[in-house]
């Protein structure tokens, strides 16, 4: 179905982001821009927002098998998804 | 009644029918497929411990650098000449290959070694998970020093936690299996992330000099913490660290077990791509925890460590880089116990196997002394690697005879039995550090087998030729 290929695209991009913000968060501390409790803040974030869509690009067989057919045909394909 | 050793073998070849045969050609995969799969594998729970621990062992940071470096690439360059060859050439798992050296009885009593030795690190596993859910219940970690369970609470959360582990494993290991993979790309950052974090409680910084003045005075300082002198924890250097990443997955390359994956590698040159799980799980995340425990005044705490250094996220990270990973480990250990176990399902095979992790979870010993206990575990098995390898190469080259054992369809290889009681025995009396003892063990190991191979084969041989004069 056409709206899980879509929901498969949003979730990648939300997880990389989710990823680049775990990355930028500490560097940004580490060079005293934020403080270290906005980069908590920010490190909780992007790890719900990582869990909450990761699995679903990474991992779409475990949502069923037209998911794992739709994440086949999204911008982002990984292989051992379907494996 | 026990099960008799054929029953055991019949049992232990049903379980690994499925990759009996030699890989197929079609079957390879191709390099990148490799570094994903070896990008994920290399982030445990334990790194929170292990790199902790070179801190708490008073390493300088010149060794810890360069030590680890020197050790990592020594460790990828023993898959890629090493495990990956033999694998190409064989295409077969360690499991069928052994069973061709070494006789069905000596794999199986390699496969139960194995699998208890994977009940204990699965239970170290669940500890470093417990000392996250600690935290929400204000049971404190054990002592550096303990050996026994410290608290009734410490023991409840084990037990718990161990429990809950193995239920997922019955209930479901392939899902969790798949969910693990998610957990791996997050993992690796949020050991970066909490380094990065906490740099600034250590001191202040403004150029590379300030950085490595901090890492030399606050983190890796050279000398053993008071604390740790007195609970008698000796003071590691260089060499350490440079045998410590060498031999802390040599169950999985100089031990062969790696060739289960090296055996879908186009050619052995594919051994390098171990490097994409080894440099960020067996180097940025152990100098990650290292200045994580610095950040925490030194206490080892794996779960206070990580809440300190990433809040929320780094307790989750705890608790799930010891579950996912304590999972396959107690699945691993659970396939191996099934030989003795005949007739059992698999889901009471894995509640066995649980139990006893969860049991080992209780005792901190293990995790608080796990440098040691991942050097005895690849200590023990490397005789192992020392038989295949030399039956491999070095038996051609000889003129000794390749893999007698499975044409005289005997149950045992004696001589490699006796290899690795002896191996074993001379490291036991070597006067040096634990840690250094596996390489001097790896060429006795090599040296004992040719030598007993040629008594044998010679004996053999001589029995023979009496029995056809006989005969005659």
């Amino acid at each position: 179905m056409n709206w899980r290929r879509h929901w498969v695209n949003l979730a990648s991009i939300l997880a990389v982001l989710s990823l680049a913000l775990c990355l930028a968060a500490p560097i940004l501390c580490f060079a005293h821009a934020i403080d270290k409790r906005t980069y908590i803040i920010c490190l909780d974030f992007a790890t719900l927002a990582w869990f909450l869509s990761a699995p679903f690009w990474l991992t779409p067989g475990l949502f069923g098998k037209k998911f794992e057919e739709a994440a086949a045909k999204a911008w982002l394909r990984v292989k051992s998804a379907s494996n | 009644m026990p099960p008799s050793w054929k029953q055991i073998t019949a049992q232990l070849d049903a379980l690994y029918e499925f990759d009996r045969e030699p890989v197929r050609e079609d079957k390879l995969q191709k390099g990148w497929e490799f570094a994903g799969l070896f990008a994920g594998e290399h982030i445990a729970g334990t790194e929170f411990v292990i790199g902790a621990m070179f801190v708490l062992h008073g390493v300088s940071a010149r060794d810890v650098l360069l030590g680890l470096l020197l050790g990592n690439v020594l460790a990828v360059l023993s898959w890629t000449f090493i495990c990956a060859p033999i694998a190409v050439r064989t295409r077969l798992t360690l499991y069928w290959y052994l069973r061709k050296i070494g006789g069905p009885g000596l794999t199986a009593i390699y496969n139960i070694a194995n699998a208890m030795l994977y009940c204990i690190l699965a239970g170290a596993m669940i500890s470093v998970s417990a000392t996250a859910i600690g935290l929400a219940f204000d049971v404190p970690t054990p002592e550096l020093s303990a050996k026994l369970p410290s608290s009734l609470g410490w023991v409840v959360i084990t037990l718990v936690a161990g429990g809950v582990v193995t239920t997922v494993a019955i209930l479901g290991f392939e899902k969790l299996a798949k969910f693990s993979s998610v957990c791996s790309p997050w993992m690796v950052l949020i050991f970066l992330a909490g380094a990065l974090a906490v740099f600034p409680e250590l001191g202040t910084y403004h150029s590379l000099a300030d950085l490595r003045q901090i890492a030399e005075s606050k983190i890796w300082t050279g000398t053993l913490p008071a604390e740790a002198a007195a609970k008698g924890l000796d003071k590691l250097g260089f060499w350490h660290m440079v045998f410590f990443a060498w031999f802390c997955n040599l169950a999985m390359n100089v031990d062969l077990s790696d060739m289960a994956i090296f055996r879908y590698a186009r050619n052995h040159w594919y051994g390098l791509y171990t490097a994409f799980g080894i440099f960020p799980g067996h180097y940025m995340a152990w100098l990650a925890s290292g200045v994580m425990v610095a950040a925490v005044g030194l206490k080892m705490s794996p779960g206070q460590m990580a809440m300190n250094a990433a809040g929320l996220a780094g307790a989750i990270a705890v608790l799930i880089a010891g579950w996912t990973t304590a999972n396959p480990t107690m699945y691993r250990a659970g396939l191996a116990f099934q030989s003795i176990t005949p007739n059992w399902p698999r889901w009471k095979v894995t509640l066995a196997a649980g139990i006893a992790t969860t049991l080992f979870s209780c005792f901190p010993f293990f995790f608080m002394r796990l440098l040691d206990f991942v050097a005895i575990y690849g200590l023990l098995l490397m005789p192992i690697g020392a038989v295949v390898f030399a039956e491999h190469w070095l038996f051609p080259r000889l003129n000794l005879e390749q893999y007698r054992v499975e044409r005289l369809q005997q149950l045992f290889n004696w001589p490699a039995l006796l290899t690795w009681a002896l191996t074993l025995a001379a490291c036991y009396f070597m006067p040096f550090h634990l840690f250094f003892r596996w390489l001097p063990g790896y060429f006795i190991a090599l040296i004992l087998y040719l030598a007993l191979s040629f008594a044998w084969q010679k004996a053999g041989t001589r029995t023979a030729a009496v029995n056809a004069g006989a005969t005659k």
